[in-house]
C-alpha cells in the first residue's frame, strides 16, 4: 500500500511541542514526588488514601502524551499507511477509562466507609524527635501536591491548542482543577482533627467522584474522536474552521464550480476528501488538480492529505 | 498594587523582546505609566496590565479557600486533635477501659493477673493522665469488636504494625522492633477507640518518650525466657 507521507511539525509548533514534553517530564517528576509525601504521610485517611490515587492517576495523561507524541511522528509505512497518529486518541481512551473505573472503585470505598461507619483516627507522628498530629504533615502534603498543579495545569493550557493535542488539553484541565479536590481531602483530614469522623469518607468521595467525572467527560471525547466527530477546536469550544477555509479555498478556484469537503480528525492532523464539479475547459485537469492538492495542504499545517475527486455534478443529498 | 504595575509592564515588554525583533513591541520602553514603543504604539499601562495581572490572581472560590484554611489553621494549632467522641476528657481523672488479649510476652495473664510489656506501658499512661485501669481480658476479636462498639478504650494485644486489622483500626506509631522467633521484625503498636484522635494522639505523644532500646532489651529478654523456660 501506497504510505501517506511523511510528517513534520512547522517549526515553532515543533518548539512548542518541545515545551509540552518537558512540562510533561517535570509533571512527571513533581508527582512521583508529591505522591511519595502523600504515601508517607497518609495513614488510614480514607480521604487521604482517595487524594493518593488521584495524584498516582493524575500521572496517566502525562506518560500518555509523551509516548503518544513519540509514537505519533513515526513516519507511515507499509503496515500503517496512514502513520501513527491513530495513538493519540487509543492513548487518550485508556487512559480516560482507567480514571473511571479508579474514580468508581475509590467512590463506591468512601460511601462504604460512611455507612459503615467506619472512623477515621489520625494520631501522633514523630518527626525529627518531635511527635506532632499527623494531620499537620498530611495538611503540608496536601498543599505540596495542591499548589504547583495549579501552576504546571495553567502552563499546558496554554500550549494545548497550539499543538493541537486532546490529551495536554484534558490534562491540562484536570491539573489546573486539582486544588479544588486537595481542599475537599484538607477539610477531610482536619475534620477527624475536630472529631467530625465522617468529614473524612465525604471528602474522599468528593474527590473520587471528581476523579470519576474528569474520567466520563474524557471517555466521551475519546470515543467521539475515534467515532471520527466533525472537527472540533481542542479546547472544545466550537467546530474547527478549517473545513470551511478549505471549502472556500477550493471554490475560489477558476475551474471549479461547486464543491464539497469531508475532513476527519486523525491525532494531530486531518485527513480528507474534496469533491469537485469543473466548469469550463477540462484541458489540464489532472495538473489543475495536483495543484490544488499542494496549495490546500500549504493553508494550514494540519491539514496532512487531501483527495480531490472530480465529478460531473454533486452527489444527490437526502 | 499601584507601584507593582510597571514592573510587571515592562517585564512583559522584555519578554516580547525575547520572541523576535520584528514585533512592534520589540523595543517598547516604558514611562511614567505609559507603554510605548518606536512603532508608535501606546497604550495606557492602567486597565490593560491590570487585566492581564488579574488573570494569575486567586479567583473568589480560592480566596474563600485559603481564607477558610488560615482560620482553621489558627484555631487548630493548640486545640487539634479532638476525639469523636470525647474519650480522652472522660477517661482523665477517671476509668481507662483496657482490653487485654493474650499474646506472651507482650500480654500475659499470671494468677489471674495482667502481665507483660503493654500492660505495664498502659499502666504508666494511665497514671500519667490520673486514670485508673479496668482490665477486660478477651480473645482479640472479640475485643477488637468491643473497640468498634466503644467498650474499650485501649488494646493491647501484641498486635504489629501489620495486623490485618489496620485499616480499621486507629493504631499508635511504633513503640518497639523486634525480632519475632521466626526471626521476622515486628513492629509493636496498640490500639485505640476508632475516631479517637486525641485519646490515640496522647498515647503516642507518652509511647515517643519511652526508652525504645530499653524496651528492646526487655521484649527480647522476655522472648528468651518464654523460649527456655
Amino acid at each position: 500500500m501506497r504510505a501517506t507521507d511523511a510528517f513534520d511539525l512547522p517549526p515553532e509548533k515543533e518548539r512548542e511541542l518541545q515545551k509540552a514534553r518537558r512540562l510533561e517530564t517535570w509533571t512527571l517528576l513533581y508527582i512521583a514526588s508529591s505522591a511519595t509525601f502523600l504515601g508517607f504521610t497518609m495513614g488510614t485517611s480514607q480521604a487521604m488514601q482517595t487524594s493518593f490515587f488521584e495524584d498516582v492517576l493524575s500521572a496517566v495523561p502525562a506518560a500518555a502524551f509523551l509516548v503518544c507524541t513519540r509514537l505519533a511522528r513515526r513516519k507511515p509505512d507499509q503496515d500503517f499507511p496512514y502513520g501513527y497518529h491513530g495513538v493519540v486518541s487509543i492513548g487518550y481512551l485508556t487512559a480516560s477509562l482507567a480514571l473511571v473505573v479508579m474514580g468508581a472503585f475509590l467512590l463506591i470505598e468512601a460511601a462504604m466507609k460512611l455507612i459503615a461507619n467506619e472512623r477515621t483516627t489520625i494520631g501522633g507522628m514523630t518527626l525529627f524527635g518531635h511527635t506532632v498530629w499527623a494531620g499537620w504533615p498530611m495538611l503540608a502534603a496536601v498543599a505540596y501536591t495542591a499548589i504547583p498543579s495549579v501552576f504546571l495545569g495553567r502552563a499546558k493550557l496554554k500550549l494545548a491548542p497550539q499543538i493541537h493535542d486532546k490529551i495536554l488539553y484534558a490534562d491540562a484541565n484536570m491539573m489546573k482543577a486539582d486544588w479544588m479536590a486537595e481542599t475537599a481531602t484538607a477539610i477531610g483530614v482536619l475534620g477527624v482533627g475536630f472529631g467530625l469522623w465522617w468529614l473524612d469518607p465525604v471528602a474522599a468521595a468528593l474527590v473520587s467522584a471528581d476523579i470519576l467525572k474528569d474520567g466520563v467527560v474524557n471517555v466521551y471525547v475519546a470515543v467521539r474522536d475515534l467515532m471520527e466527530h466533525r472537527p472540533m477546536k481542542t479546547d472544545r469550544s466550537g467546530p474547527e474552521p478549517l473545513p470551511d477555509e478549505l471549502h472556500a479555498y477550493i471554490e475560489g478556484l477558476d475551474w471549479v464550480a461547486s464543491a464539497t469537503v469531508r475532513l476527519r480528525e486523525v491525532g494531530h492532523v486531518f485527513f480528507g476528501e474534496v469533491c469537485v464539479t469543473p466548469h469550463g475547459s477540462l484541458e489540464d485537469l489532472p495538473a489543475k488538480i495536483r495543484r490544488a492538492v499542494e496549495d490546500a495542504k500549504s493553508i494550514n499545517w494540519r491539514l496532512h492529505d487531501v483527495t480531490i475527486t472530480v465529478l460531473d455534478q454533486q452527489p444527490a443529498r437526502d | 498594587m499601584a507601584d507593582d504595575l510597571p514592573r510587571i509592564a515592562v517585564r512583559i515588554g522584555r519578554k516580547r523582546q525575547n520572541i523576535g525583533n520584528d514585533s512592534p513591541m520589540a523595543d517598547a520602553r516604558f514611562s511614567k505609566g505609559r507603554f510605548e514603543s518606536d512603532h508608535g504604539i501606546r497604550c495606557r499601562s492602567g486597565p490593560r496590565f491590570y487585566r492581564q495581572t488579574e488573570k494569575t490572581r486567586p479567583s473568589a472560590h480560592q480566596r474563600l479557600a485559603l481564607v477558610f484554611l488560615s482560620v482553621v489553621l489558627l484555631i487548630g494549632c493548640d486545640a487539634l486533635p479532638r476525639d469523636s467522641a470525647g474519650a480522652l476528657n472522660r477517661v482523665r481523672g477517671g476509668e481507662l477501659r483496657v482490653g487485654v488479649a493474650d499474646h506472651p510476652p507482650w500480654v500475659r495473664f499470671e494468677d489471674g493477673r495482667v502481665a507483660g510489656l503493654e500492660p505495664e506501658l498502659i499502666e504508666a499512661w494511665a497514671t500519667e493522665l490520673g486514670a485508673r485501669v479496668s482490665w477486660k481480658p478477651g480473645a482479640e476479636a472479640e475485643l477488637i469488636e468491643a473497640l468498634h462498639h466503644r467498650e474499650v478504650d485501649v488494646l493491647a494485644a501484641g498486635l504489629d504494625s501489620k495486623t490485618p486489622y489496620k485499616a480499621e483500626l486507629g493504631l499508635t506509631q511504633p513503640y518497639v522492633e523486634v525480632e519475632d522467633r521466626h526471626g521476622s521484625k515486628k513492629k509493636h503498636v496498640l490500639a485505640v477507640t476508632p475516631g479517637e484522635s486525641a485519646l490515640l494522639f496522647s498515647l503516642d505523644q507518652f509511647l515517643a518518650a519511652r526508652d525504645e532500646a530499653g524496651l528492646r532489651r526487655r521484649a527480647q529478654q522476655m522472648q528468651q525466657e518464654r523460649a527456655h523456660p
